[in-house]
């Protein structure tokens, strides 16, 4: 085991450049179309110079007891990681790195910090980030006999052999399913008209001009297909996004470990440790409540997700809701085998469903009867809201509901735009519960339920609205009894 | 149920809602100077001061009610915090579950020699509004022992 000051390897200027470029292409774009060659000359060295200098003043070192970085070179930066405080790894691989045998590395500890990664490495080799989660297991398993790690190496690879306990690997179809049925075309949309209105700016006059020009000549019929092509490349543009991005997408159990991985250009591979998993989501969005397909996700109370505000971690990109409870029972063993209606499951009242239906209702009759004023007599079709917003309504009062599960668990189920959030909540990872009345629910003998659950580095608040209150009650009570 | 807030808080409160006061009145008339010197439409400045002016008395008028319905219970399990006449709300928050307490006093508070109890678990916050020094220290002793007693996650 080396205890000297490494560099990274050399590659890592290739990922440094990569970031570089990812910054800065709005600015290099724009250079190349006004023809600005002497600047972008001077902007790259400048921006070369600064790499080199990162690259020669970034050292780790990998000791006994703690990871230490460097960094700096005006501002010196140095910090200190101890083994058993480290909550996740996440590794990303680009796939120029593969043959080379390296990742980028993200160490999260428990600490609060402003969503950016306790430790950063960006290039460094498979073998060094194998023995320092080995380094991490031993620390916890036994903190107090590091020493005999070294010796140790040999029996503990043949261990964690032994512990991979359980693996699932998405299917092809699966992912197709999954791919079809997400919704990342809005997204894509969005971006190419964000793009476009840049360009507008970015590129030369003239330019633009000849092609609304071009455009202009055309007959109404041939821009309505060019849009039709557009959307058509749109959607499958995020098809290919999402299949490369759950390439392979596989879950392993390592003894207390869960990993995830998944991706073709980039190998995203994330390590939490299971007793952070905080609960279980079943989501279903319309579509894929229609087509009885089921995504899981796990709240994990540490900073693991791409999206670095949440802590959701996919668990299953999907699978058919009758078999979703089965796969992920195997990694997740707390959870029940299939989705058991709870012996008391508690609903809005009669009274709570109507209170939904009318305040999704009344707002939309106040916008319609609005339009309908703006826009007479066009403005009529907005009338088509309001069955729209009566079944929304008494959609989310039928889904939404909370029930106990074998007494240390809480089961909430909450609707949402005809899709719903299926939660599993063990007791112990509740923060808080909290009743809430309005002066006018008291009449109705009404309440709201919130339960507050750690996710990441922020908070999910689960609310079930409109229960009995003594409904609402009986939850409260089992949860400080 | 539980107990209420020490009586000195309400005045704690009055003096804060007295702050607000002025610092709205010192925008009203800021915004009035505007009107005069760069003719802005006079109607925002009325709209605005009658906004300031029900907002005031609507919080000293909501002072003794604020007093009256805010109640917190500790017991060796949980704290429990009840606020609110309009809205009610009620929290439970499991000992066990509370990561850190803050203890903190701007200069109101400590005037009337009190501290306000800030509740951390890892989801959110939850707050006592203000107790004396000898309650804030009971309540930090009590969860302090009972957090050494479990860990509630291993290291």
């Amino acid at each position: 085991m080396t205890a000297k000051p490494k560099h990274l390897h050399p590659a890592a200027m290739i990922v440094f450049l990569i970031q570089a470029v990812k910054n800065w292409w709005l600015l290099l774009v724009l250079g190349i179309a006004n023809q600005l060659w002497w600047w972008l000359l001077g902007a790259v060295c400048l921006e070369l110079v600064f790499e080199v200098i990162r690259y020669v003043t970034f050292t780790y070192t990998i000791g006994e007891h703690e990871l230490v970085i460097k960094s700096g070179l005006i501002n010196k930066q140095q910090s200190h990681l101890t083994y058993p405080k480290i909550q996740t790894f996440q590794t990303k691989q680009w796939f120029f790195m593969k043959p080379l045998g390296l990742v980028s590395l993200k160490i999260e500890t428990s600490a609060q910090t402003n969503n950016s990664a306790e430790a950063n490495l960006p290039v460094i080799s498979m073998a060094e980030v194998e023995q320092l989660e080995k380094l991490k297991q031993n620390a916890t398993n036994n903190p107090i006999i590091s020493e005999q790690v070294a010796d140790n190496d040999e029996i503990e690879s043949q261990n964690q052999n032994e512990n991979i306990k359980q693996r699932y690997q998405i299917k092809w179809r699966d992912l197709n399913l999954y791919a079809l049925t997400s919704f990342s075309i809005v997204p894509i949309l969005l971006g190419i008209s964000v793009v476009y209105n840049r360009l507008e700016d970015i590129l030369p006059d003239d330019f633009m001009a000849n092609i609304v020009e071009s455009f202009g000549q055309q007959t109404n019929q041939v821009i309505f297909w060019d849009i039709i092509i557009v959307l058509l490349l749109a959607v499958l543009a995020s098809y290919c996004f999402i299949v490369q991005r759950y390439y392979h997408f596989e879950i392993t159990t390592h003894g207390e470990q869960l990993t995830t991985q998944k991706g073709f250009f980039q190998t995203d591979r994330v390590t939490v440790r299971l007793n952070r998993i905080q609960g279980i989501v079943f989501v279903q969005s319309w579509l894929r409540q229609l087509l009885h397909l089921t995504t899981v996700q796990a709240l994990v109370a540490a900073n693991a997700s791409d999206n670095e505000k949440s802590g959701d971690v996919t668990v299953i990109p999907v699978a058919e809701s009758k078999a979703a409870h089965g796969i992920i029972q195997r990694f997740v063993t707390w959870l029940p085998l299939e989705h058991v209606a709870s012996a008391n499951w508690l609903q809005a009242s009669r009274r709570g469903k109507w209170a939904m239906i009318r305040n999704v209702g009344l707002p939309a009759l106040v916008i319609s009867i609005i339009i309908c004023i703006l826009w007479w007599p066009y403005g009529m079709i907005s009338l088509l809201l309001l069955p729209l917003a009566w079944a929304l309504g008494s959609y989310v009062g039928r889904t939404n509901g909370v029930g106990i599960l074998k007494q240390d668990m809480l089961l909430v189920q909450i609707g949402h735009f005809f899709g719903k959030k299926t939660y599993y909540v063990p007791k112990k990872n509740i923060q808080s519960c909290q009743v809430k009345q309005s002066i006018f629910m008291r009449r109705t003998t009404l309440a709201h339920l919130t339960i507050r659950v750690r996710n990441g580095d922020v908070e999910t608040v689960l609310e079930v609205r409109y229960l009995p209150l003594r409904d609402a009650n009986k939850i409260y009570k089992w949860f400080i009894g | 149920m539980g107990q209420q807030l020490p009586e000195s808080i309400k005045s704690v409160w009055r003096l804060q809602a007295l702050l607000n006061l002025l610092i709205e009145i010192i925008i009203t008339v800021a915004l009035f100077c505007g009107f005069y010197f760069f003719k802005w439409p006079m109607w925002i400045v009325v709209i605005i001061a009658v906004i300031f002016i029900i907002c005031s008395i609507g919080e000293f008028i909501l002072i003794s009610y604020r007093y009256q319905f805010w109640r917190y219970q500790i017991s060796d399990h949980d704290v429990e915090i009840t606020t609110g006449f309009f809205i009610r709300k009620t929290t439970a928050v499991p000992i066990l579950r509370i990561q850190d307490v803050t203890l903190s006093a701007g200069p109101l508070l400590q005037f009337k020699k009190l501290q306000s109890v800030k509740i951390h678990t890892a989801a959110a916050v939850h707050e006592i509004g203000g107790v004396d020094h000898q309650t804030a220290t009971r309540l930090k002793t009590k969860i302090m022992d009972l957090a050494k007693e479990e860990d509630v996650y291993d290291s």
